[in-house]
């Protein structure tokens, strides 16, 4: 029996549909907002390109792993080496000469990356719309009068893994302890013998391998491969924010908070509420912990 | 001087993977008819209205001619046209054929030897569906180009915004993509495109034949969130309800939006609570395509669909989930060139001239390449006049028009101007190009004529 208050159901079914496809969508913005995380925690660039990095990801998936036809693990390692040598040309082309400029001159410089790569993918692949990746297994099953899509079990899977990697990564391997001098104090870190500019190119190479991993997953579930799913990189900032833009943990549990609270607003409110609602989360969050909610504090001497 | 190497190796080998990710997406691409192809099942071609010269058979009469006019877009070697809308936005996956097809007409026309002794310039502009571009555009279209008239002008809050431009200006638009209460008010506005309402009563008309009467109907709708597919719902409402059908409330969808889990789950609702067997969907091709995953995704492939003439798209069929794209049509008012009618090898043959071979499989290259072909009738018609201008070819649109076939005949003598023409679309998997369920007569008793709809 369905409780109807206007828009508002309190038929359990439906709410774990809901919350089932808010984590679903939650596992997408995690993705993307890793990406965020990662260089922001390591260069301090906002990077408002992101989303196309990630759509870049999905059209590149279509080529390799449709069109080419090849190997799916064959396929995934080149979209991957392809995606970490375009980090490295976005660092070492671009990037580079940005270091040590304001930050807003930078942003300026990720938005004009972004328009770039939106001009070059109409230019190569067509303004037409493809259907999107069905590689991974397509089946579903149901709990509890919801539908659980195998596809989503395995976004969760690989967002943990990611994050486990890269938890791991900045904690053990040497190249991560650079990365993590240099975002502390990069002319200290400089002074100790480590590049900076070695260290900002692998970062940008992550953050481009990251954009490749989403992009597959996320061509996975969108309706359609489209210029439009950049949009994407702009949804998925209220969670990127909400965890604490230096946070690898909370881009993870912002990512998930927020995709069910847009998918509960969307559901009782209607769709109009989708994105006000997140954001309006987003400016909470801020108002009450700057930082996010797991975000570090920086000191500064005064 | 390794390290440099190393750089350049880089660099050659990503541009090498991007070549050879473009050279891959040529394979993709739509293979183009054969010759030989056996034309598909189509809609008996409707009587046409006069004889009109097709342009690739004959040329205009030696005598016929006008002098310059070029603040009209008359010079003394071309007659300037225009065409407005979006090529490489997010409507860009529709409109861009319509561009096509219109160019593709010019193209053989000119071949042919154009008009009047004069050679037809086509002049598209791309606004990337945003009103501010559209503004900048029109004026280079009218102040500087001077063009004579517009074929297309593609979205309704561009048509919406320029309405006031185009009636001081006197300018004739033929055939936009889309057919809007202002455009019916505008004595500028030459509409072959059916009708939001007409393209609902069509809806009703072809739900009610699918399930046994309209009485049968329970209908949901799922509509974009901007107001023309609010406007297309209460349309539908109506339509629906009129014939004695349930139209159980309509669900709207993000512009841009990836998934619709939410609304998934009100349509299942509506199924098992309220027996919901039909959706109507209004949208462009991406956000279609979003829904049908959406409903393939929590398995409502059951439920046939029914959408507006953005739905009508090939990759609707070619690209959407077939368990669900096999239980839906896209309405639409022209017919591909897979369909046995008389302008389907022009059609094929320009297409491939323009350098868009394959394209003349799409509704909305038909819908430009009717565009063209009724502006170059009416520029001759104009031309008895002894003059040609926005005005003279004004009144000289204000007729009876030949279509090859493409749609029903169009006679624009009545005001307002506009076509009640459509049918129901799929895809013809054979031939790769659309065909319609039933041919366009069969749906024309279901037109009310009503317009104007209140939306509440």
């Amino acid at each position: 029996m369905l409780l109807a208050f206007g828009n508002f159901t309190a038929d359990p079914s439906v709410n774990l549909q809901l919350l089932i496809g808010g984590l679903a969508l939650g596992a997408i913005y995690a993705v993307v907002a890793l990406g965020f995380v990662l260089v922001y925690k390591s260069t301090d660039v906002l990077n408002l390109a992101h989303g196309e990095f990630l759509m870049l990801g999905a059209y590149f998936a279509l080529t390799f792993l449709i069109s080419e036809n090849l190997n799916f693990f064959l396929g995934v390692f080149v979209l991957l080496l392809v995606m970490l040598v375009f980090g490295l040309l976005v660092h070492y082309g671009i990037m580079r000469r940005m270091v040590g400029q304001g930050f807003f001159a930078i942003v300026l410089i990720t938005l004009g990356i972004a328009t770039i790569i939106r001009a070059l993918l109409l230019i190569f692949y067509g303004p037409t719309e493809r259907a999107r990746l069905d590689l991974l297994p397509q089946g579903s099953f149901e709990v509890g009068g919801a539908t659980v899509r195998h596809v989503d079990l395995i976004i969760f899977a690989v967002v943990a893994a990611c994050v486990l990697l890269f938890f791991l990564f900045f904690k053990y391997t040497r190249l991560g302890l650079h990365m993590r001098a240099v975002a502390d104090d990069i002319e200290a870190a400089a002074a100790m013998g480590i590049d900076p500019d070695k260290v900002y190119a692998m970062t940008w190479a992550a953050a481009m391998v990251m954009a490749g991993v989403g992009g597959l997953l996320f061509g996975h579930v969108t309706g359609a491969i489209d210029r439009s799913i950049e949009a994407i990189g702009l949804r998925a900032f209220p969670a990127a924010v909400v965890g604490g833009l230096t946070s690898l943990g909370g881009s993870i549990v912002g990512g998930l908070v927020v995709g069910v609270i847009e998918q509960f607003a969307n559901g009782h409110l209607g769709t109009k509420w989708r994105e006000p609602v997140a954001f309006s989360v987003m400016f909470v969050v801020l108002l009450v912990r700057p930082t996010g909610l797991w975000g570090r504090k920086d000191l500064e001497r005064v | 001087m390794l390290n440099r190497w190393l750089k350049l190796a880089v660099v050659v080998f990503v541009f090498a993977l991007i070549a050879a990710a473009c050279g891959n997406d040529d394979d993709d691409a739509p293979a183009a008819l054969e010759p030989t192809a056996a034309p598909t099942e189509a809609p008996a071609p409707e009587p046409e209205a006069t004889e009109a010269p097709a342009p690739a058979e004959e040329e205009a009469p030696a005598e016929m001619t006008v002098p310059d006019n070029p603040d009209n877009g008359v010079t003394s070697d071309s007659i300037k046209v225009g065409w407005m809308g979006d090529l490489t936005g997010p409507t860009a996956s529709s409109q861009q054929f319509n561009s096509h097809g219109s160019e593709a007409y010019f193209e053989c026309a000119n071949r042919d030897g154009g008009a009047l002794g004069r050679m037809f310039e086509y002049l598209p502009e791309d606004d990337q569906f945003n009103a501010d571009n559209a503004a900048i555009n029109f004026t280079k279209l009218t102040e500087d180009d001077k063009v004579l008239a517009l074929v297309g002008l593609g979205g309704s809050h561009i048509s919406t915004q320029l309405q006031p431009d185009i009636e001081t200006l006197n300018l004739p638009v033929i055939g936009p993509p889309q057919t809007i209460d202002i455009q019916l008010e505008g004595d500028q506005y030459f509409n072959n495109l059916a009708h939001y309402g007409d393209q609902a009563d069509l809806a009703a008309g072809h739900i009610g034949a699918t399930v046994g009467g309209i009485e049968n109907a329970v209908v949901m709708g799922i509509s974009l969130e901007v107001p023309s597919g609010t406007e297309f719902a209460a349309y539908v409402e109506q339509s629906v309800e009129k014939g004695g059908g349930t139209y159980v409330n309509t669900l709207y969808v993000a512009p841009g939006a990836t998934e619709v889990t939410a609304q998934m789950v009100e349509l299942q609702s509506g199924i098992d609570e309220q027996g919901v067997n039909y959706v109507t969907l209004h949208g462009s091709p991406g956000a279609g395509l979003v829904v049908m995953q959406g409903m393939a995704d929590v398995g409502i492939t059951d439920v046939p669909i029914i959408g507006i003439h953005g739905i009508a798209a090939n990759s609707i069929w070619t690209e959407g989930p077939p368990e669900v794209s096999d239980e839906t049509f896209g309405i639409h008012s022209f017919l591909t060139a897979n369909n046995n009618i008389e302008a389907s090898a022009l059609m094929e043959e320009c297409a491939s001239l323009a350098g868009y071979g394959g394209e003349h499989l799409n509704l909305n290259f038909a819908h430009g390449f009717l565009n063209g072909y009724v502006f170059h009738q009416a520029v001759e018609r104009a031309a008895e006049t002894g003059e040609l201008s926005r005005e003279s070819l004004t009144e000289a649109l204000k007729g009876s028009f030949d279509t090859m076939g493409i749609t029903c005949p169009i006679d624009w003598s009545a005001f307002p101007h506009h076509s009640q023409c459509g049918a129901a679309f799929s895809l013809d998997a054979a031939s790769g190009g659309m065909v319609a369920a039933n041919p366009f007569a069969f749906y024309a008793d279901n037109f009310d004529g009503e317009y104007g709809i209140e939306i509440g």
